[in-house]
C-alpha cells in the first residue's frame, strides 16, 4: 500500500477555509490526481450521483476519473430557512473513479488533509452504508465516513446502474460541503458559514446571504405554490417524449436490425467475416453516435425533479407512488440500456 | 511443532459481520489442519480481528505429514500374472502404488488371490499443502453482502482484500487470494501508525507486532479495554453511571483497532426533551452511550468511543466535534417535535391515506379502519365480565377506539419520518402532550411493544387490545392475499407478529383465545393460520419460556385456543411429570391410543359412547370402567376451574385400576362383541381424560 497521506498542503489552522476555498481545495487536490474538473449539471437532480457524468458515465468499460459540485435540490427537506442543519438545496461534491486505485480510500484521508483536517487531531471511521437509489435501478457497498461523530462523506464502490452490472467498476465519494463547512469553520448553523472573505477588507459574505433566501422561496414553491395539475401535466409530457425517443432509438438500433444488415451482405455473395465492420453496419453506427440518448436522459432528470416536487406537495397517493417511481426506473433503465448499446456501437468503429 | 499464522487485511469490514466471519476462519483453518493431518497433540487455536483484519494463529503445527504406509489391493493375481509373466495390468498397479514388480505380493480373499501392495505415502509439507488449500477456505466466508471490485469481477468479498500474511513461525507461506500475495507483512492503525508496512519476524510475533503499532487484534481484550474506559470517564461525574449496553459495547468493539473513551456533555435544556428521543439520537445514531444520576434518571453527558488515541490536546477538538455534532442532532429533535405539534394527531388521521400499509391492502387509513372494528370486537367480547365479578378485565372502549385511530398518526410526524425506530413512542407522547388522555397515550405507546419476546407486553388492557387487533389483523389480511411467511423469508415480519399476538394472549388478564380474534377479524376457517398459531404457541412455551417439548406438544395435541389455559395445562403437567404414578399413566395411555388407532385401521373408527355393562367378562375391566366414570365428572369439574394440577393428579390415581387391566385383560380377542366393547371402554376413557393434554405425547422412560 502506498504511501499517499501528506501534510504539505494543510492550511494553518488558524484559518479555516470558506466555503469557496473548501470547493478550490478539493478541486486542485483531485485535478492533480488526474480527475478532469467538470462544471455542474444544469438539470435538477437530487443528487450527485444523478448527474450524466456519473450515472452515465459509470457504464460501461471506458476508465473515468472525473470531480464536479453538484447542488442537490430535495424539494421535501426544505425547512423554510428556519432549520440550521436541514436545506432544500445542498452541495454535493462528487468523485468518480473508475476503476478505483487501490489506495482509494488513503487518497481520501489525504483529501481530508488538503481542506485542513489533521487526522492526528481527529477521530475517523469508516462505518457500513450501503447505497440504494430505486428510482435510477442502482446500487453500491460502501461506507459512511464518520469524522468526530459526523458523517462527512458516503463512499461508494457502484455495482449496478440503470439496472447494468458494472465492470469495472466505479468508486464514488460524495462529500457533503455545507457540513464540512460548517465543521471546519464551527458554526452551528448552516446559514453562519462564511461562503467568501474579501481578501482586502476581510469582510465575510455568509451561506445565509447567498442562499436564504432562496431556501425560504423554495420551500414556499415545493409546499404551497407549485400547481399539481400542472406539475403532473409536465411529468406526462416529459415521459412521453423520454419514452419517444427511447422507442426510436430501440427501433433503429437494436441488435437485429444489424444482423439483417450483416444478411443483407451476405445475399450480395460477399463473404463478411466476423467482426468486420461492413458500410452499412458502418452507417447505422453513426446514426446511431448522432442519436440524442443524453436529451432523454435529460428528461428523465426531469421527471425524476417532477416526482420529487410532487412528493413534497403531498399529491401523491398511495397507489400511485410505487408506480411513479416505476415509471421513473423504466426511462433511467432505458437510457442506460441505449447508452451503453451507443457506446458500444463507438467502440466498434474505433471512434 | 510450528506456528502458523494467517491474516487477511481488508478495507473497513461492516462491525456486524466481524464476529462470525473470525469465527469461521478459525474453524475453516482448524478443520483443513484437522484434514490434512497436520495438527499436533497440544494444539491451540486463537482467532483475531478488527475492523481491517481477521486472523488466526494455530499454536502446535506440525511441519509436514507424517508419512504412511497404505495397503493396497489391485487386479486378480490369474489377471496380473500369466505364466508367472506379469502382465500389463501388474504393470499399472505397481505405478500407482509406487513399488517395483517384485515387491506386489498376493494376498487370499473368500473371492480369491488378489495382487497386493503396500504403497509408501510421503507426507506434503504443512506449507506446500496450507498454499494450495487456504485460497478457498478464505473464499468460502460467509458473508451477508459482497461486492465486486477487480475488473472482469473474479471474485466477490465484502470488501476488497488489501494484504495477505500466512507464515509458518518464521518462513512465509506464499498463499494468493483475489489477485493478492501473502507476505510476512501486516498495518498498523491507519493514522496512528500510518500506511508503512510492519515486518512480523515469527508467526508467534502477531499480537505484539500490532499492539505495538497501536492495534489491539484481540476482541476480548479490546472490549475490557473498552468497559474499562467507558468507567475511568463517568468517575469524573459524581454519581454517575454508564448506561449498560451489551450491543452497543459490542458495535464499538468492531469499530475500532485502537479504542479509547471520551466523555462529552449537553446542555441540560435538552433533557426536556423525551428521554427516548435524547438516547435514540445518542445510541443508534451516534453509539454514544448514556449516562445516567443516581435516582437512573438521564444526566447531560454522553461517552463516545474513538478509534485513536488523540494527540495531546486534541481530545478536547474531538470532544467538541462530537457535543457539536450531537446538540444539532437534538436541535433537529426538537424542531421536528415544535413543527410536528402544529398538526394535531387527530388532524393527522386524514393524512394516512397517503401512507402505504401494502400496495394490495391499502394505505395506513384503511389499515386502521380494519383495526378499528378488530378492535371494537375485541373489546365488547374482553370486557363482557366488568362489573359481574371482581376480578373481570375492564375496557375504557372510548379510550381504545380512540387510541386505535390515532395510532398510526405518527407515521406522519417528522419526528418518526427522522427516527423511525420511535414509532408508536412518539405517538404515545405527543397524545399525551396533546391532552388526549393517559389511557389514550399509553396505549398508542406501547402499541408496538413487545417487539422482541424480552419485551413486557403492553401494561393496560387498552393497549394490550391495541396490539392484539393491530398485529392479528395485519397476519389475517397478509394470509388473505397469499402473503404467509415461507421458510426463512418473512418480510413483512409476521412471525414476529404471531409471537406478539401469543405472548399478549399469554401474560395479561384479556380473556380472548385465537378463535375470539379470528372472528373479530372476520376471517374464516383458515387451516393455515391455525397452523401459524400453533407454531407460534408452540415457540412460545418452548423457546421463550423453556418447557419440555413432548409436555408442550402433549398439552398443544388437546388444544390451542386458549393461550393462557395452555400455559397453565403445561405449568401443571410439568409439575407431574416426574412423578411415578403419573409416568405409567402415561405410558398406559399410550398403548391405549396405539391399541385404538390400530382398531381403527381396520376396521374404522369407535364411537365414543359408554362401554355396555353386560359384556365385561373381566372383573379388571369392569372395575376400571366404574373407577374411570367415578373420577370421571370430579375430573371434569377440575378441568372446568382449571385446577390442572389436581386433575392431573386424580388422572394418576387410575394407575393401579389400568395397569390391572392390562394385566389381565386382552383387548383384541376373537369374540366380535367384547372385543368392541373393551375399544369402546379404552376409547371413552382416552377421551375423557385426553382434554387437558394427550398423554401419549408425553416421552416416558
Amino acid at each position: 500500500m502506498p504511501a499517499t497521506i501528506t501534510t504539505s498542503t494543510a492550511p494553518a489552522k488558524t484559518a479555516p477555509l470558506t466555503f469557496q476555498e473548501l470547493l478550490f481545495r478539493l478541486q486542485s487536490f483531485w485535478a492533480e490526481r488526474g480527475c478532469v474538473l467538470q462544471q455542474p449539471y444544469d438539470v435538477e437532480v437530487g443528487a450527485g450521483t444523478m448527474s450524466p457524468d456519473t450515472f452515465l458515465r459509470v457504464l460501461g468499460p471506458k476508465p473515468v476519473n472525473i470531480a464536479y459540485a453538484q447542488p442537490s435540490r430535495r424539494p421535501a427537506d426544505g425547512r423554510y430557512g428556519e432549520n440550521p442543519n436541514r436545506l432544500y438545496k445542498h452541495t454535493q461534491f462528487q468523485v468518480i473513479l473508475k476503476p478505483p486505485p487501490g489506495d482509494i480510500q488513503e487518497v481520501y484521508l489525504a483529501s481530508l488533509e488538503a481542506i485542513g483536517i489533521d487526522l492526528a487531531e481527529h477521530d475517523i471511521k469508516f462505518e457500513e452504508d450501503n447505497w440504494e437509489s430505486p428510482t435510477l435501478g442502482a446500487w453500491g457497498i460502501g461506507w459512511q465516513v464518520m469524522l468526530d461523530g459526523l458523517e462527512i462523506t458516503q463512499f461508494t464502490y457502484f455495482q449496478q446502474c440503470g439496472g447494468i452490472d458494472l465492470d469495472p467498476i466505479s468508486g464514488e465519494i460524495t462529500y457533503g460541503l455545507e457540513r464540512i463547512a460548517a465543521f471546519l469553520q464551527d458554526v452551528d448553523s448552516i446559514y453562519d458559514i462564511v461562503w467568501a472573505r474579501n481578501p482586502k477588507t476581510g469582510q465575510a459574505v455568509t451561506y445565509g446571504e447567498i442562499r436564504l433566501q432562496e431556501e425560504l422561496q423554495f420551500s414556499v414553491y415545493n409546499f404551497e405554490a407549485a400547481e399539481v395539475e400542472k406539475l403532473w401535466e409536465h411529468l406526462r409530457l416529459y415521459e412521453a417524449e423520454c419514452q419517444a425517443l427511447l422507442a426510436e432509438f430501440n427501433q433503429s438500433f437494436n441488435p437485429k436490425a444489424e444482423k439483417a444488415a450483416e444478411r443483407h451482405e451476405k445475399i450480395h455473395d460477399r463473404v463478411v467475416h466476423e467482426g468486420e465492420v461492413t458500410p452499412e453496419i458502418e452507417e447505422i453506427h453513426a446514426q446511431q453516435r448522432r442519436f440524442p440518448v443524453l436529451g432523454a436522459y435529460d428528461l428523465c432528470l426531469k421527471c425524476s425533479h417532477l416526482f420529487n416536487l410532487l412528493d413534497a406537495r403531498g399529491a401523491i397517493s398511495v397507489t400511485e407512488r410505487v408506480g411513479v417511481i416505476g415509471r421513473i426506473r423504466a426511462l433511467a433503465v432505458g437510457v442506460a440500456k441505449a447508452y451503453v448499446a451507443q457506446q458500444e456501437a463507438r467502440l466498434e468503429s474505433g471512434k | 511443532m510450528s506456528d502458523f499464522l494467517l491474516e487477511v487485511g481488508l478495507e473497513e469490514i461492516p462491525a456486524r459481520m466481524i464476529a462470525p466471519a473470525q469465527a469461521e476462519l478459525a474453524r475453516r483453518v482448524g478443520d483443513l489442519l484437522t484434514r490434512e493431518r497436520l495438527l499436533g497433540a497440544e494444539h491451540k487455536v486463537h482467532s483475531y480481528s478488527t475492523p481491517r483484519r481477521l486472523a488466526v494463529l494455530v499454536k502446535g503445527v506440525a511441519a509436514a505429514q507424517a508419512d504412511m504406509e497404505e495397503q493396497l489391493t489391485g487386479p486378480s493375481w490369474s489377471v496380473a500374472f500369466k505364466n508367472g509373466e506379469a502382465t500389463p495390468a501388474a504393470n499399472a498397479f505397481a505405478k500407482k502404488a509406487g513399488v517395483e514388480l517384485s515387491e506386489l505380493k498376493k494376498v487370499t480373499t473368500p473371492k480369491g488371490e488378489y495382487v497386493a501392495a503396500t504403497a509408501h505415502r510421503k507426507g506434503r509439507g504443512a506449507a506446500e499443502i496450507l498454499t494450495e488449500q487456504l485460497p478457498k477456505e478464505i473464499a468460502s466466508i460467509y458473508w451477508p453482502k459482497n461486492m465486486y471490485w477487480r475488473a472482469g469481477k473474479p471474485e466477490r468479498y465484502v470488501r476488497p482484500v488489501k494484504w495477505l500474511l500466512a507464515m509458518l513461525d518464521h518462513a512465509i507461506v506464499p498463499v494468493e487470494f483475489a489477485g493478492v500475495h501473502a507476505a510476512n507483512l501486516t498495518y498498523g492503525h491507519r493514522i496512528l501508525n500510518g500506511d508503512k508496512p510492519l515486518t512480523v519476524e515469527h508467526a508467534g510475533d502477531y499480537l505484539g507486532v500490532l499492539e505495538a503499532a497501536h492495534v489491539t487484534a484481540d476482541v476480548e481484550l479490546r472490549r475490557y479495554r473498552i468497559r474499562k474506559g467507558l468507567d475511568a470517564a463517568t468517575r469524573s461525574v459524581a454519581g454517575a453511571r454508564w448506561r449498560e449496553d451489551e450491543p452497543l459495547v459490542d458495535t464499538v468493539t468492531h469499530l475500532t483497532e485502537w479504542p479509547t473513551v471520551l466523555l462529552g456533555s449537553f446542555e441540560a435544556e435538552y433533557l426536556t426533551l423525551p428521554e427516548e428521543v435524547l438516547v435514540t439520537v445518542m445510541r443508534d445514531h451516534q453509539k454514544y452511550f448514556a449516562v445516567e444520576d443516581a435516582q437512573c434518571k438521564l444526566a447531560p453527558y454522553f461517552l463516545t468511543v474513538l478509534n485513536t488515541r488523540p494527540a495531546e490536546r486534541a481530545d478536547e477538538v474531538i470532544r467538541h466535534g462530537n457535543e457539536r455534532v450531537l446538540r444539532a442532532r437534538f436541535n433537529d429533535a426538537r424542531f421536528f417535535w415544535d413543527f410536528d405539534q402544529k398538526i394535531s394527531l387527530t388532524d393527522r388521521v386524514e393524512m394516512l391515506k397517503s401512507v402505504t400499509f401494502q400496495k394490495d391492502l391499502g394505505s395506513y387509513w384503511d389499515k386502521t379502519e380494519a383495526n378499528l372494528r378488530v378492535a371494537e370486537q375485541l373489546a365488547d367480547v374482553a370486557g363482557q365480565f366488568a362489573g359481574l365479578f371482581p376480578d373481570a378485565v375492564a375496557v375504557d372502549k372510548g379510550a381504545l377506539l380512540k387510541a386505535v385511530r390515532l395510532a398510526k398518526t405518527d407515521l406522519t410526524t417528522d419526528l418518526v419520518k427522522e427516527f423511525t425506530e420511535l414509532q408508536g413512542v412518539v405517538g404515545g407522547l405527543y397524545a399525551r402532550a396533546q391532552g388526549l388522555g393517559e389511557a389514550v397515550a399509553q396505549a398508542i405507546y406501547w402499541q408496538y411493544s413487545p417487539a422482541g419476546m424480552e419485551d413486557p407486553i403492553p401494561p393496560t388492557v387498552e393497549g394490550q387490545i391495541l396490539g392484539l387487533a393491530d398485529r392479528f389483523q395485519t397476519i389475517a389480511a397478509m394470509f388473505g392475499i397469499g402473503l404467509e411467511p415461507t421458510g426463512s423469508k418473512d418480510p413483512f415480519g409476521l412471525r414476529r407478529a404471531g409471537n406478539g399476538v401469543v405472548k399478549i394472549l399469554a401474560e395479561s388478564e384479556l380473556p380472548l383465545t385465537l378463535s375470539d380474534l379470528e372472528k373479530a377479524a372476520d376471517m374464516g376457517e383458515s387451516a393455515k393460520v391455525a397452523a401459524f398459531f400453533r407454531e407460534r404457541v408452540e415457540f412460545y412455551l418452548r423457546d421463550v419460556r423453556g418447557f419440555a417439548y413432548d409436555v408442550v406438544n402433549a398439552v398443544l395435541a388437546a388444544e390451542v385456543n386458549d393461550v393462557r389455559d395452555a400455559v397453565a395445562r403445561v405449568e401443571a403437567l410439568s409439575e407431574v411429570r416426574g412423578s411415578e404414578d403419573f409416568a405409567a399413566i402415561a405410558a398406559a395411555f399410550k398403548r391405549m391410543k396405539n391399541i385404538v388407532r390400530q382398531a381403527e385401521e381396520k376396521s374404522g373408527p369407535i364411537p365414543i359412547s359408554f362401554p355396555n355393562q353386560s359384556l365385561f367378562m373381566d372383573d379388571a375391566e369392569r372395575v376400571l370402567s366404574s373407577r374411570a366414570s367415578q373420577i370421571g365428572s370430579e375430573f371434569q369439574n377440575l378441568r372446568r376451574v382449571r385446577k390442572y394440577r389436581e386433575a392431573l393428579e386424580l388422572i394418576a390415581t387410575l394407575r393401579s385400576d389400568v395397569d390391572l387391566f392390562f394385566d389381565k385383560v386382552m383387548v383384541m380377542v376373537d369374540d366380535e362383541a367384547v372385543r368392541g366393547n373393551r375399544l369402546k371402554l379404552i376409547a371413552q376413557i382416552q377421551n375423557a381424560f385426553s382434554s387437558i393434554a394427550d398423554f401419549s405425547e408425553i416421552v416416558t422412560g
